[in-house]
């Protein structure tokens, strides 16, 4: 019996202001293409929902109006901020996403406004914030969020395996192992190590190539780790649990195992080289 | 040293150099013509030449450099419809070399873009490093190939600031040079 040709079509665009690029395995080309184009449009419309900058997204509504009165949202918009407000619960605050330094000003600000309780999140996909100044910003997990809609999306389309890597944040599908390589965090052009990748995503935060990461815990910030990742389940959950681990450092080894994941750490030293710190049996 | 041994050198520095190089090539020309005008039965390419006072118009109104003396450009027809301009072009960041297509409808909204081949490179480092002088006078295929095996990578999260600022610049060179 001759086998059918198996195809692997490889995509990318720029959206969420990242490269995001798209393989995916199968054996139509042309079917392949099709579910590539829905898979992008998908995550379009996350920006569409999720971008502070946008005006007219969701968030924009929410930071505008849910303090006055509870704004309904999409199920996507919903689905992210439960689980944010999961892992903040279970990191008490260590994510949250009312710190939103990227696109404010914090001048005057009242400290208590960052507080992850004051967004409240009710019946019918309501949500109200409990502060005048608190606002919402999704921008540390709607990547990850939008890695896993991509891949409902391939999913729903037939697409036999695949992986969706949002500049740096990814997601594996199907019967197919992908290797990955993960960056340096200070050194351009070398890699940390390489990890297998099997129904499962990857997340990163850092301070890569000398820039700076914002700390969201009011304690200030654990000055030796330049680089944090997690493996786990969905790309949303893994996006979230980095900035956990980048905040708490080795602290955090007892939240991962709580989310069924794991994660590596790599912290600055200085007399000798990087140390790499892996957590949870199935890192590497 | 044995004589079967020189050659053994080249394979193992290769592996102690990091990944030097990272390229993925995405579509070809007629595939990301097919994708973003579907509908397109024949594509008619001109090479728009700037004159200095466009460029000048350009670099002004879009605030980037114009390192090109023009624009490829290709007009995508359904029989006799016009559907709108496809346009290739490329950007330079810091480490990466970026082909990509632009889509504009015939208004010059933009319809679609996709990245065509991307390549990420590190050539400070290779002619800063002493591994280089190693394969002095050596057959050139001997040479280590740059490691093109790396399918996928994770780490740092890369900015699409450079795409960003060529697609704004097409957008300019269709108001500038395209339609007027």
């Amino acid at each position: 019996m001759k086998l059918p040709l198996f195809h692997e079509v490889k995509r990318a665009k720029p959206l969420l202001g990242t490269y995001i690029e798209i393989t995916a395995c199968g054996i139509e080309e042309t079917k392949l293409h099709q579910a590539i184009c829905l898979a992008f449009e998908r995550i379009e419309l996350v920006q569409q929902l999720m971008s502070v900058y946008e005006e007219e997204s969701e968030v924009s509504l929410i930071n505008r109006e849910a303090f006055f009165r509870p704004i309904r949202v999409s199920s996507q918009t919903w689905l992210v901020l439960k689980e944010s407000q999961c892992v903040s619960v279970h990191s008490k605050g260590s994510f949250s996403i009312t710190a939103c330094p990227l696109h404010r000003n914090h001048d005057g600000l009242d400290p208590h406004s960052f507080d992850y309780q004051n967004v409240e999140l009710s019946e019918n996909q309501m949500v109200s914030l409990l502060h005048p100044q608190t606002q919402i910003n999704l921008g540390g997990v709607a990547k990850g969020f939008a890695v896993d809609q991509a891949v409902e999306v391939l999913l729903e389309q037939g697409v036999e395996a695949g992986l969706v890597n949002a500049g740096g944040d990814l997601r594996a599908f199907g019967d197919r192992v992908f290797s990955v390589q993960i960056r340096h965090p200070e050194i351009s052009g070398a890699f940390l190590m390489s990890v297998s990748l099997s129904n499962e995503s990857l997340a990163n935060s850092g301070r890569y190539f000398g820039g700076s990461y914002i700390n969201l815990n009011q304690c200030g910030p654990d000055q030796a780790t330049l680089a944090a990742g997690v493996r786990s389940q969905t790309c949303l959950r893994a996006d979230a649990l980095t900035k956990v681990l980048m905040n708490e450092g080795k602290k955090a080894a007892w939240i991962l195992e709580d989310f069924i994941s794991s994660g590596y750490l790599v912290h600055s030293s200085e007399n000798s080289d990087h140390a790499v710190w892996t957590y949870g049996q199935t890192f590497l | 040293m044995k004589r079967w041994e020189k050659w053994l050198i080249p394979s193992v520095v290769s592996v102690l150099v990091p990944g030097i190089s990272y390229a993925a090539q995405y579509l070809s020309l007629e595939q990301a013509q097919q994708i973003l005008f579907s509908q397109a039965k024949r594509f008619e390419g001109s090479h728009i030449l700037f004159t200095q006072e466009q460029v000048q118009q350009i670099e002004k109104k879009a605030q980037v450099v114009v390192s090109t003396k023009g624009q490829q450009v290709w007009k995508a027809y359904d029989n006799e419809r016009f559907l709108g301009f496809f346009i290739v072009d490329y950007v330079i960041g810091k480490h990466e070399l970026i082909d990509y297509a632009v889509a504009l409808e015939p208004d010059g909204k933009v319809k679609g873009v996709e990245i065509m081949s991307y390549r990420e490179s590190y050539g400070g480092e290779i002619r800063n490093t002493h591994w280089r002088e190693q394969f002095i006078g050596k057959n050139p295929k001997s040479l280590p190939v740059l490691n093109h095996n790396i399918a996928n990578i994770g780490g740092a999260t890369l900015s699409c600031r450079h795409v960003t600022e060529g697609i704004k610049k097409i957008l300019t060179v269709y108001e500038i040079a395209l339609i007027s």
